[in-house]
C-alpha cells in the first residue's frame, strides 16, 4: 500500500513537469547588452587570427571585417566598390593594348583617410608589402597566396630562393620605371597579366596587412611557419586591420567572438555619418543546427550566420518576431557524366557515356522543374546549360533555360539503337544495358531518387552510390565513377581559374570525369590570357553556348539559402542575392529597436 | 614485496605508454595519405600538377615530411619528452598542448561531477537496494538499469534539453557559450557554471547511477554470505558495522577498476553529450580535429586520452593492492 503510493506520487510530479512544459511562453526578449547576436553553426572558433591562411568557417568572414582588401566586387553591377582603394583605372585601355606589350598597367589611387586601428595611416607601401609577401613563398610559405597573385606581374624565382625577377607592383619607395610626384603619395601601380579576371582576387581576396607590424615575417619567420615565433603569435592573437571592425580579444574565445565598431573607419554613408550601424557584434558558436535554431527562438541570438536547413523553414516562420530570408544561391548543381574514364576503371556501360546522343537524351530527361518542386521543396531556380546562374550580367541568355522533353529523349533514343530487350524496363545497345550509378554524398540522394524516376521513363537505370569517407581521392580525382552531382560556380571574379579546373586542366585535382576537347580548351586559354576586354566577354559567352550543346555538366538547379533572424531586436534587415541576411548591407542599416 | 609490485605495474604503464606512443605515431602514416597534400588540399584550377608537386616537396622539406618516418618518430619522441606535442595545423599554428589545456578543464568539470555524483550515490542506493533485496527499491533498480541500460546518455540529453531547459526553462538547455572566456572564479560565474552543467551531468549520471548501483549491490549481495561476514554475526556485532566495516570494504574492490576506467570513458565519451549542450571541451575539439585534418592535434588529443586512461588504470591497480594486499602476492594468503 506504502509502496503504491510513492508511485503514484511519482507519476503525478511527472506529469506535472509534462503538462506545464506545454502552457505559452512570454514572447518577450531580453538581453544584457546592446550587441547584435549572431549565431554560428561549427565545431569552434578559430584559437588564434591570422589574415590569409585563417580560411575554414567564421575565420575568413572575421578576417574580412577586421581586415579589409582593396575592393568589394558588385556582381550585380559588374564594378568595384571601394573599400580601402578609392578608384582605378587600366593605364592603356584594355582594347587597344599594343602587341608587343605582356601585361596590362592598373593604377589605383588608395583611400586618403584609411587608418589602421591603432590610427597610424594606410600608405602604398602596405599595398607593396602584402602583394609583394603574397607573391613569395620563401616568406608566406603557402600555395593559396601564390594563386592568387598569380596574374600580378611579379614573379619571384621558380626555384622559391626568394629572389624576385621581374617586378610588378610600384610605390614611391618602389617606383621603378614610374615617376611619383608629391602628389602621388596614395597611389599604387600593378601590372597584371590578363585582363579583368587578373585584378579580381588582387582587389577583392587578398587583405592588406600592416607593414609596421608584419615586418617581422621574414625568410626564416615564415608567416605560415609551422612553429611560430612569440611575436608572431602575438600577431596572430591580437590582429590589427584596417577593416570596420575590431576584436575584443578579452572577451573572446572558443565559443564567442566579439568585434567591436571602429568610429573613425574611413568609409562613410551618404549623410557623412559612420558607415556600419552596429557597434557591437557577438558571434556564438553552436555545435548542432538544432540548437542554434532553438536559441533563435529562445532569442538569445538575432540571426544564424549559416544557411539553415529547409525543414525548420515552417517551423521558423510560424515563431513571433522571426523571419526566414530566401536567397538565390550562385552554386549550380549539375548531373557531372564521367567522359574520360581511365583504363583501369573502364566498363562497357562508361563508355557508352561517351555518346553525345545518350547525353542529349539524359539532358532532356532531366526536368529542373520537377526536381525544385520535389527535391527542394520549391526553394532553387533554373539554370541555363552554360552553367551560370541568372544573376550573373555575363549569362548568355541566348542558351534555353529547361529542354525537357521525354518524348524527344525516348525518339532520339530509338533511333541511336538504344533499345528495349524483350522483358527489360531498362535499354540497351549492343548488349548493354544502360545501368548507372550516381556516386554522391547523403546530402544529394533525395536528389538522386528523383532523377531516378525521371531515368526510368526514358529506360535508363539509376542507382545512388555513397561516395564514402572520401570520395574525392576514391572517385572524383581518379576519374572512377558514372556520374555524380557536382556543384559549379561561375561568375566573372572566378572564370579564369574555374573554366580551366573545371575543363582544361589536366591534373589530378580535376579529373570530374573531363572533356578531352581540344579545340575547346584553346577557347578557353584565349579567354584566360587575352588583354582584350571586348574578346574575353566574347569568348565567355561563346563557351557558355559550348557547355550547353556538349551535355557534360548538365544544371539540375541552384538551390535557394535560406537564413533566419529575429525582428524584434534589431530592425533594418536588407535582402541581397547570392548571400546571407547576415552580410554588409545589413550591417550598415540595422538599427538597435529600444533607441 | 611491495615495492617490487609497484614497480613492475609503473614499468609495465611506462612500456604500454611507450607503445601507444608509436602506435599513435605511426597510424596516421600507415594510409597512403601525404600530410603535405593534407596540409595543403590541391589549390584547384590554379596551378599545374607539376607546380602543385613542387609546392609539396617544398613543405615536406620544411616541415620534415620528408624525413624517414624513423627519423620523423624519434623527433616527436625528443618534443614529447620536453612536453612538446607539437603545433597544431591550424592558422597560426597555436601549440597542441595550449588547446588541450584550454579545453580540457571544461570537460573535467562534466566528467569529475559526473563519476562523483554517479559513484556516490550508486553505491549508497546500491547498498540501500542490497539491504533491501526484493522489496521496491531493488526491483525498481532492476528495472531502471533494463531500461536505461538500452537508452543511450546522448536520448536523455536531448529530452531533458528539450523539456526541463526550452520547456520549462528550468535550466539552460544548452551551454552559455560565453561561459568559457568570461570565467573568472568569482561565486557568479561558478554559479554560471553549475547552472549550465547541470543538464549535462545529469544526462550522463543516470546511466552511471544506476552501473555503479546494480554493481554495488550484486557484490554486496555476494559479500554478505561469505563466511567471514556470518562470522561477524555470530560474534554479534551490529548491523550497521557489519555493513561499513566488512561488506562495503570488500564489496567495493570491483568498483574502485571502474571507478578509475569510467574517468577516461567520461572523457572519450562526453563527445555526443558535448555537441547536444554546446559545450565546447575536448570532444569537439577532437572532432575539429578529424574535420580539418589536423594530425598533430589529432595525435595529441589521442594521446592524452590513452594517457588518462594509462594512468587511471595504474591508479587502479595501486589502490587495490592498498584495499586487497592479496594481490601483492597473486592471492597466496
Amino acid at each position: 500500500m506504502k509502496n503504491n503510493r510513492f508511485l503514484l506520487l511519482l507519476i503525478i510530479v511527472l506529469m506535472s513537469i509534462v503538462m506545464s512544459s506545454c502552457g505559452e511562453k512570454e514572447d518577450s526578449v531580453t538581453r544584457d547588452d546592446e550587441a547584435l547576436h549572431v549565431g554560428y553553426i561549427s565545431t569552434g572558433f578559430p584559437a588564434v587570427f591570422m589574415p590569409w591562411l585563417s580560411n575554414q568557417g567564421i575565420a575568413t568572414e572575421l578576417s574580412s571585417m577586421i581586415f579589409s582588401t582593396l575592393f568589394a566586387y558588385d556582381s550585380d553591377n559588374d564594378v568595384f566598390d571601394p573599400l580601402l582603394g578609392d578608384s582605378w583605372e587600366y593605364l592603356v585601355d584594355p582594347t587597344e593594348v599594343p602587341e608587343d606589350q605582356d601585361y596590362l598597367a592598373v593604377k589605383i589611387n588608395l583611400n586618403k583617410e584609411a587608418t589602421w586601428s591603432d590610427g597610424t595611416p594606410v600608405t602604398p607601401e602596405d599595398v607593396y608589402f602584402s602583394f609583394d609577401l603574397a607573391s613569395d613563398f620563401s616568406r608566406s610559405s603557402h600555395a593559396g597566396t601564390l594563386a592568387w597573385t598569380g596574374d600580378l606581374m611579379h614573379d619571384y624565382n621558380s626555384d622559391y630562393s626568394g629572389e624576385l625577377i621581374r617586378q610588378g607592383i610600384f610605390t614611391k619607395d618602389h617606383p621603378g620605371d614610374y615617376t611619383f610626384t608629391d602628389e602621388d603619395d596614395h597611389v599604387v601601380y600593378l601590372h597584371v597579366k590578363k585582363v579583368l579576371g587578373g585584378i579580381t582576387p588582387l582587389f577583392t581576396t587578398i587583405l592588406i596587412l600592416p607593414e609596421h607590424q608584419y615586418n617581422i615575417i621574414s625568410h626564416v619567420n615564415k608567416l605560415n611557419s609551422t612553429n611560430p615565433t612569440s611575436a608572431q603569435s602575438t600577431l596572430y592573437n591580437n590582429p590589427m586591420g584596417s577593416g570596420p571592425f575590431t576584436l575584443d580579444v578579452d572577451n573572446s574565445g572558443p565559443g564567442v567572438i566579439i568585434l567591436n565598431r571602429r568610429d573613425d573607419y574611413h568609409l562613410k554613408d551618404d549623410n557623412g555619418d559612420i558607415l556600419y550601424k552596429v557597434e557591437s557584434i557577438k558571434f556564438i558558436n553552436y555545435l548542432d543546427e538544432i540548437v542554434a535554431i532553438n536559441a533563435l527562438q529562445e532569442g538569445d541570438i538575432d540571426v544564424i550566420d549559416n544557411s539553415i536547413s529547409n525543414i525548420y523553414i515552417d517551423t521558423l516562420n510560424a515563431v513571433k518576431n522571426v523571419e526566414v530570408d530566401s536567397s538565390v544561391n550562385d552554386f549550380v548543381s549539375t548531373l557531372c557524366i564521367n567522359l574520360n574514364v581511365p583504363e583501369e576503371y573502364s566498363t562497357p556501360q562508361r563508355e557508352l557515356l561517351k555518346d553525345p546522343i545518350l547525353r542529349e537524351a539524359i539532358m532532356l530527361a532531366l526536368d529542373q522543374d520537377y526536381l525544385i518542386t520535389q527535391s527542394l521543396d520549391g526553394e532553387g531556380s533554373s539554370v541555363r546549360g552554360g552553367l551560370f546562374t541568372e544573376n550573373s550580367i555575363y549569362v548568355n541568355d541566348s542558351i534555353s533555360m529547361d529542354d525537357h522533353d521525354l518524348d524527344k529523349a525516348n525518339q532520339i533514343l530509338e533511333d541511336a539503337g538504344y533499345t528495349f530487350e524483350a522483358g527489360s524496363k531498362f535499354r540497351s545497345k549492343d548488349g548493354v544495358l544502360l545501368d548507372y550509378k550516381i556516386t554522391g554524398s547523403p546530402g544529394v540522394k533525395t536528389t538522386i531518387n528523383y532523377i531516378q524516376v525521371l531515368f526510368e521513363q526514358i529506360g535508363i537505370k539509376i542507382e545512388y552510390h555513397e561516395g564514402g569517407t572520401n570520395p574525392t581521392k576514391d572517385y572524383f580525382y581518379i576519374g572512377n565513377f558514372d556520374m555524380t552531382i557536382q556543384n559549379v560556380v561561375f561568375s566573372m571574379v572566378n572564370v579564369d581559374m574555374m573554366f580551366r579546373a573545371q575543363f582544361v586542366t589536366i591534373g589530378y585535382s580535376s579529373n570530374y570525369g573531363r572533356l578531352v576537347d581540344e579545340s575547346f580548351e584553346a577557347k578557353i586559354n584565349e579567354m584566360r590570357t587575352t588583354l582584350d576586354r571586348t574578346r574575353k566577354i566574347e569568348l565567355i559567352f561563346e563557351i557558355q553556348e559550348d557547355l550547353d550543346s556538349m551535355n557534360y555538366k548538365i544544371p539540375l538547379y541552384t538551390a535557394n539559402t535560406s537564413s533566419a533572424y529575429r525582428t524584434d531586436i534589431f530592425s533594418g534587415w536588407v535582402h541581397v542575392d547570392n548571400v546571407l541576411i547576415f552580410n554588409s548591407d545589413s550591417l550598415q542599416n540595422l538599427t538597435l529597436n529600444s533607441k | 614485496m611491495k615495492f617490487d609490485y609497484v614497480i613492475k605495474r609503473i614499468s609495465h604503464t611506462i612500456l604500454i605508454f611507450l607503445a601507444v606512443v608509436t602506435i599513435n605515431f605511426f597510424i596516421p602514416r600507415i594510409g597512403n595519405d601525404d600530410p603535405a597534400s593534407r596540409y595543403y588540399p590541391p589549390q584547384i584550377g590554379t596551378m599545374t600538377d607539376e607546380e602543385y608537386d613542387e609546392i609539396k616537396a617544398l613543405t615536406r622539406e620544411q616541415y620534415g615530411f620528408d624525413k624517414s618516418p624513423v627519423e620523423q618518430y624519434l623527433i616527436y619522441v625528443k618534443n614529447l619528452l620536453s612536453g612538446d606535442l607539437g603545433n597544431s595545423f591550424q592558422p597560426g599554428r597555436p601549440k597542441v598542448m595550449k588547446l588541450i589545456t584550454e579545453r580540457l578543464p571544461w570537460t573535467l568539470v562534466l566528467s569529475l561531477s559526473t563519476m562523483m555524483i554517479s559513484s556516490i550515490v550508486g553505491i549508497m542506493y546500491g547498498t540501500f537496494a542490497a539491504k533491501k533485496r526484493g522489496r521496491l527499491p531493488d526491483t525498481l533498480l532492476l528495472a531502471s538499469s533494463t531500461l536505461l541500460t538500452a537508452l543511450p546518455a546522448f536520448i536523455i540529453a536531448l529530452i531533458l534539453s528539450m523539456i526541463i531547459g526550452f520547456e520549462l526553462e528550468w535550466l539552460p538547455g544548452y551551454a552559455d557559450p560565453s561561459m568559457m572566456t568570461a570565467f573568472d572564479w568569482s561565486f557568479e560565474q561558478i554559479l554560471n557554471v553549475i547552472r549550465n552543467a547541470t543538464l549535462p551531468v545529469i544526462s550522463m549520471s543516470i546511466g552511471g547511477i544506476v552501473g555503479y548501483a546494480v554493481s554495488t549491490r550484486n557484490s554486496v549481495i555476494v559479500v554478505s554470505s561469505d563466511d567471514y561476514i556470518l562470522t561477524a554475526r555470530a560474534k554479534g556485532l551490529s548491523n550497521g558495522r557489519i555493513l561499513y566495516r566488512h561488506t562495503l570494504t570488500n564489496a567495493l574492490l570491483p568498483i574502485v577498476t571502474r571507478f578509475m576506467m569510467g574517468l577516461s570513458a567520461l572523457i572519450g565519451g562526453a563527445v555526443v553529450i558535448e555537441k547536444v549542450f554546446n559545450w565546447n571541451g575536448m570532444g569537439t575539439l577532437f572532432i575539429n580535429a578529424n574535420l580539418q585534418n589536423d594530425y598533430p592535434l589529432m595525435m595529441g588529443v589521442m594521446l592524452f586520452l590513452s594517457s588518462i586512461a594509462l594512468l587511471a588504470n595504474l591508479t587502479a591497480d595501486l589502490l587495490y593492492f592498498v584495499l586487497d594486499p592479496r594481490i601483492m602476492d597473486g592471492g597466496r594468503r
